[in-house]
């Protein structure tokens, strides 16, 4: 079955110099994250599909209603696009306390004050804010407390899309776990398409039904997950999703990974579910069993070479599928290819578990 | 090692080639309050206010200066949205317009309104002919010359106000389902809020203060238009105490405003 389209946005924005050509599509099944460097075009992208920013060209339609088409001068403007909008630094209203932050949609729709308050207050029980919190201003309230007041505002007035731009990184560490593991709750619970901002590789990779990879206002690849990281196209996509992502379960310094496989840390906590990431310049490859500190060691084969000028991304099988990234001078010392068995060496100290 | 003691230069006493022209200019704010305070007979003070033409001062004066603030709100407001907001060709002719009778001579203002809205003005003889409303030597004159020349401190206060706070909130409101009069009444004016008081407050203490143009457009009509400050002016003649009583309760006013105004205008 192929999915319907549910959105669909051919962004043409020009302005102060800056041009941004993107075609972005997303149907209501999916978690579509749009990556890339720090003005890339992302937040651009997410204004125009929310409608505070103009189209000069190109054309948005959400379900077959347009909402911007410059060439035949269509324009909805945002109030009535029905989009849900979180934004990095939230936005709350500082003067509203977060059940009237939150109730200030439904009271924008003619919902009734003791009704919206209501229901704003169900909202706020549901992204987890208590009593004494619902009553604070914004000020009051910590980063992610508003944060999540942001989400029941952006989700209270039932959205037909859901635009999150760089959702968690204004947070703390810690609380932008919480926030991120919460986030993909209540993504995979919405009923139409979500699209994400974000520079986070980590983030995109865990939200991420779909990537799209955005550079100077262009899409440089589309693509799940895994896609991406098995074969980056450019150098900023090796760069930050190029990198060994793995789920699995860590207990007294070993986890336990969801695909089959171990992998021994450094320390001993975290335990309980993980999210491991191993960089790829972490993997070393020896023509035969290495020996001395290296103690996550398994002989694997070469699934695939790939060379990027002065380094090389190596695909390895084995119990746990890996990407290694060497220099071309090890390639040639090594005499890498496809299809060579080779040990694979992991330093446990470069491994970075975080609790999923 | 000089420059070790670099932080202690903070320390040194000032030098007396500033602190003595500067101990001059106190003086020069200071001797004249002191003059008026000096004066002021405090024991007759409600007497002095009580008598018929300083109350009719105070009434008249009251009225216009809110009628004036209101006006200005009614249009400053609005126009400074258009200006903070809106682009369009000859937006910087129409602020400088907007703002110069905060620099002009309140005198030349009045003279200028006497030109257009007086009897023989163009605007004038268009009013009394379509409306048979005149202007000049009422008190409606007298509101109008309060509002020419105050209502700028409101407009550039808040077109300030405007162009500094952080738009995105009126995104965000858009986005929540807000339209354009929704955002700028329950998120644009919330946000402005101090600025639109203290704009206010400024058009207001200006309003009540005003003498060259009231008394060049609408004249020195007693009930009519004579203001307190046209009143103390002419009381200074004849009945100091009572000038002296108006001048203090002028200056009462102004010390509330400026206190009113102080997290804004003197932070820490």
């Amino acid at each position: 079955m192929v999915a319907r389209v549910s959105l669909h946005a051919e962004l043409g924005v020009r302005r102060n110099g800056f041009t941004l050509d993107a075609n972005l599509d997303a149907t209501a099944e999916e978690t579509v994250v749009l990556l890339g460097p720090n003005g890339a075009g992302k937040s651009t992208a997410l204004a125009a599909i929310a409608g505070t920013v103009t189209l000069t060209a190109g054309r948005i339609t959400l379900d077959g209603e347009t909402f911007d088409d410059p060439a035949t001068k269509t324009w909805v403007p945002p109030e009535q696009r029905a989009v849900g909008m979180l934004f990095q630094d939230t936005l709350l209203f500082p003067h509203l306390s977060a059940t009237d932050n939150v109730a200030f949609g439904l009271r924008c729709r003619g919902v009734a004050r003791a009704d919206a308050r209501r229901r704003a207050h169900q909202s706020l029980e549901r992204v987890g804010l208590d009593a004494h919190g619902q009553q604070a201003k914004p000020s009051e309230l910590s980063g992610g407390q508003a944060q999540r007041v942001a989400l029941a505002r952006a989700l209270v007035t039932a959205p037909r899309v859901l635009l999150l731009d760089e959702p968690l990184s204004a947070l703390d560490a810690t609380t932008r776990r919480d926030l991120r593991r919460d986030l993909s709750r209540h993504l995979a619970a919405f009923a139409g398409p979500r699209i994400v901002v974000t520079h986070d590789p980590l983030e995109a990779m865990l939200l991420a039904d779909r990537l799209v990879v955005l550079e100077d206002g262009v899409v440089r690849q589309v693509g799940t997950p895994a896609e991406l990281r098995a074969r980056p196209r450019t150098r900023y996509v090796a760069d930050v999703v190029g990198m060994n992502l793995f789920r699995g379960r860590a207990d007294r310094g070993r986890v336990a990974l969801a695909g089959g496989g171990e992998l021994i840390m450094a320390a001993t906590d975290p335990s309980g579910e993980v999210v491991v990431v191993v960089p790829p310049r972490a993997v070393a490859l020896h023509r035969r069993q290495p020996e001395g500190t290296p103690r996550n060691v398994w002989p694997g084969t070469i699934e695939h070479v790939d060379d990027e000028g002065d380094r090389v991304r190596v695909q390895v099988t084995g119990p746990v599928p890996l990407i290694a990234e060497v220099t071309a001078a090890a390639v040639a010392e090594l005499r890498l290819h496809d299809r060579a068995p080779e040990w694979v060496s992991v330093k446990a100290t470069e491994i970075d578990v975080f609790p999923a | 090692m000089q420059t070790d003691h670099r932080p202690g230069i903070r320390h040194r006493p000032p030098p007396r080639t500033l602190l003595v022209p500067a101990a001059l200019g106190v003086l020069l704010f200071v001797l004249p309050l002191v003059g008026l305070l000096q004066r002021t007979p405090w024991s007759s003070l409600f007497d002095e206010l009580g008598t018929s033409s300083a109350r009719t001062a105070l009434r008249l004066s009251l009225v216009c200066s809110i009628c004036a603030t209101v006006i200005a709100l009614v249009l400053g407001v609005p126009l400074a949205w258009v200006l903070a907001r809106v682009d369009f060709a000859g937006r910087r002719l129409v602020r400088a317009l907007v703002l110069l009778p905060m620099v002009l001579p309140p005198v030349v203002g009045g003279v200028a309104l006497l030109l257009a809205f007086g009897r023989r003005g163009f605007a004038g003889q268009w009013l009394d002919q379509w409306f048979g409303i005149r202007l000049p030597f009422t008190t409606a004159g007298a509101i109008l010359a309060e509002t020419f020349v105050a209502m700028p401190f409101l407009v550039i206060t808040v077109e300030a106000a405007l162009r500094g706070m952080d738009r995105r909130y009126e995104d965000a409101a858009a986005t929540l389902g807000a339209g354009r009069l929704a955002v700028f009444r329950r998120v644009t004016l919330p946000l402005i809020w101090p600025s639109l008081i203290a704009g206010t407050a400024l058009c207001w203490a200006r309003a009540l203060g005003e003498f060259g143009a009231t008394i060049t457009f609408a004249g020195n009509l007693e009930g009519k238009t004579q203001t307190m400050p046209l009143a103390v002016y002419i009381a200074l003649q004849d009945q100091p105490e009572t000038a002296i009583a108006l001048s203090v309760v002028l200056l009462v006013v102004a010390l509330t405003v400026l206190v009113t105004l102080r997290e804004r205008w003197w932070p820490a």
